[in-house]
């Protein structure tokens, strides 16, 4: 459900009915890198910017970043500093990766984020022009980065600060010219924290992040690698003021909104958890008109999931990413598709012919639909079966006749028979108020003696006491046993 | 009833994973299947049965031993049926280490591992994937044909061209014939003085 964000368009859509436009966010092709999930060592997983367990990201804006100036590190500040300036001109984005000035150190895990040509081996052959590596703590937070240029003599790679520096252009590799520039734009993505998009995706070939540093356009962000920095923004965003309402929780829809004014015309992202586990990650980028009306930036940050149940109560938070806070009016507890009973009759009563009416007199403790009607209905029993709901007084609320095909062969019970029934116009009702649902047998009963006892409580709701009476009308006789006929819940 | 269980199955709260598609390159240039031969002394065929992360003798970088357990090997020679790769890059503690697009080995999964001995990051004369992404081809199961095929972690992104401007990893996605693989590998390894050919 959850993560189907299809059925999030369709609750949307849902919205838009009642006067709530909606549209989509663009399609893009980024990707963010993942670490941490079992079997994973030393690299990463492109995922998706909603993925449940996140991804890598800095806590921190401003990265500073030293450049080594030995070896071919010499008079290479200018196109570093051009390669960090495609990233800062980002308008929508905090980053700042700042040219901090010169140091000694290289390619290793020392809290200094460095910019080096080297010798090492870890990057020194035919097939390496440059990498990255990334220090991570708990949470996925990094920590530092490092850029390795390699500076392999014996390869004799002309690291160049201006054209011509293609070598898509020179497949001949004659000049072995890299540029500096492209290839720095490229590896600083990935020490904010971008991954590569796959090579099957429409943006990878002009995408800095995708498009390897030898296009002439790697120097320049293209709007795929801009919406990977968004995400990050507003996936992890730096000092949030946030502000959100969990407005709705129905079995169909669970909705409201979530902004961070400080980034007033993004999307942000929260978080749903039941009973505390998380289900879905998602951004909050529905329209809603009064939310626009209201000052809430461009207005695109209403939620709305699909609905879910699974007849017990669940305790539905919605946070946001960035904070871990609980947005208002949070949590909120939901049951959905509640049942009373889900045992089995521990006999089958031979009626000789005479017809009764079984029910069940129950209730429930919050206010709802009903949905559903069902019964138990045992081998042998033939004729047409009626399932009806009723007010305690004998008020017909709804009634659904059973077809044959509606029945669900019950697995495993001793007493073979069937679970029928159907949907039903839903039905409003009340809480704490004793309604009853019936149903006409013809020739055979399902029961169990005294099953009901003092009463079976499921999700919401209570089934109090059976109900039994000859012929086929509102039973009035009342019976500890249960006579297995049922109602779906929803809140 | 349907509905139903679609939503108890939407209450079991399974976290989907993101895609485990290995990526590649971090600025890395394309390798043909005859360069990976040629560069690297050693070539085997084996599952990760074990791995280590530690810190480097100058607390500067974690590293991984990977313990494989060798099923063939195509070049070179290897002292024990179990020997070690070192890769650069674990986890220690709270901190990970990670090389943008390195090898990726996972525990119990099989590869071909296109190894060479290098000193790199404070340690010296280790097997490692010199290569890094390029270096390692994923066994699997051809799901559509049968069989086996060995498919590149750079396969799924595109590299920087080679001198015949091919910027595809050997085999692409859908990789190549393990067996015809194989084969390829022990023939290039086998002509060591003759022209190299592209193999892709």
């Amino acid at each position: 459900m959850v993560r189907n964000r299809k059925l999030s368009r369709l609750a949307a859509c849902a919205l838009a009915a009642s006067g709530l436009a909606v549209l989509a966010m663009p399609a893009h092709a980024y990707k963010m890198m993942y670490t941490g999930s079992t079997g994973r060592t030393m690299s990463y997983t492109p995922v998706v910017c909603d993925n449940n367990n996140g991804f890598m990201h800095w806590n921190a804006r401003t990265i500073n970043w030293y450049h080594n100036t030995s070896g071919q590190g010499a008079g290479k500040a200018t196109p570093l500093q051009d390669a960090m300036t495609a990233w800062n001109n980002v308008s929508t984005s905090d980053f700042v990766l700042q040219y901090a000035g010169t140091t000694a150190a290289g390619f290793s895990t020392d809290g200094v984020n460095s910019l080096s040509w080297g010798t090492d081996s870890v990057c020194d052959s035919n097939a390496c022009h440059a990498i990255t590596a990334l220090v991570v703590q708990s949470g996925q937070v990094i920590i530092e980065s490092d850029i390795l240029f390699n500076s392999n003599p014996t390869l004799n790679l002309q690291w160049v600060t201006s054209g011509p520096y293609d070598p898509c252009a020179e497949p001949d590799r004659t000049n072995n010219r890299v540029d500096v520039q492209g290839v720095a734009t490229h590896e600083f993505g990935h020490s904010i924290g971008l991954g590569h998009p796959l090579s099957s995706e429409p943006s990878f070939s002009t995408a800095t992040m995708g498009a390897v540093s030898c296009h002439s356009d790697a120097r320049t962000l293209e709007s795929d690698d801009i919406a990977g920095l968004e995400c990050m923004e507003n996936r992890y965003p730096y000092s949030p003021s946030y502000e959100g309402y969990f407005e709705q929780a129905t079995c169909q829809t669970i909705s409201g909104w979530a902004w961070n004014a400080n980034r007033p015309n993004a999307p942000s992202f929260i978080e749903l958890l039941s009973d505390g586990a998380l289900v879905d990650v998602l951004p909050a980028d529905l329209h809603r008109s009064d939310l626009q009306a209201a000052g809430k930036g461009n207005g695109y940050h209403a939620f709305s999931f699909g609905g879910f149940g699974d007849g017990q109560w669940h305790s539905i938070s919605i946070r946001h990413t960035g904070s871990g806070n609980n947005i208002s009016w949070s949590p909120k507890n939901l049951v959905c598709n509640a049942k009373m009973f889900s045992g089995m009759p521990d006999q089958v009563i031979d009626t000789m012919g005479q017809v009764y009416t079984v029910g069940t007199q129950f209730s429930s403790s919050v206010a709802g639909k009903i949905k559903e009607l069902y019964f138990f209905k045992p081998k042998g029993e033939t004729g047409s079966n009626t399932i009806r709901l009723y007010t305690n007084g004998g008020t017909q609320l709804a009634s659904v006749t059973i077809p044959s095909t509606s029945c669900v062969t019950s697995p495993g019970s001793i007493w073979p028979g069937q679970w029928c029934g159907a949907a039903i116009t839903p039905v409003n009702i009340s809480a704490s108020t004793m309604y009853r649902v019936t149903v006409n047998t013809n020739t055979k009963q399902s029961k169990t003696n005294c099953g009901i006892g003092m009463g079976i409580t499921s999700g919401s709701l209570t089934a109090h006491s059976g109900y039994w009476i000859a012929g086929d009308t509102f039973p009035t006789t009342s019976s500890c046993s249960n006579y297995f006929v049922d109602a779906v819940f929803d809140m | 009833m349907s509905q139903a269980r679609k939503l108890l199955a939407i209450m079991a709260f399974a976290i989907v994973a993101g895609s485990t598609a290995p990526a590649s390159a971090t600025t890395l240039v394309r390798q043909s299947l005859e360069n990976l031969v040629a560069d690297n002394g050693v070539i085997v065929v084996g599952e990760v049965i074990g791995k280590h992360s530690y810190w480097n003798e100058g607390g500067t970088f974690i590293l991984t031993d990977l313990t494989i357990e060798t099923r063939e090997v195509l070049k070179g020679k290897v002292a024990a049926s179990e020997i070690t790769v070192t890769i650069p890059g674990g986890t220690v503690g709270d901190l990970s280490t990670l090389i943008v697009d390195g090898a990726e080995l996972a525990e119990g999964r099989s590869y071909v591992l296109f190894l060479d001995r290098k000193s790199f990051l404070g340690v010296k004369d280790v097997l490692t994937v010199d290569d890094h992404a390029q270096g390692v081809f994923e066994v699997v199961q051809d799901k559509g044909k049968g069989g086996l095929r060995a498919v590149s972690q750079a396969s799924k992104t595109r590299l920087v061209p080679d001198v015949f401007g091919e910027s595809a990893a050997p085999g692409k996605a859908e990789g190549l014939a393990f067996d015809k693989m194989k084969q390829s590998v022990r023939e290039i390894a086998g002509r060591a003085q003759s022209p190299r050919q592209e193999v892709k």
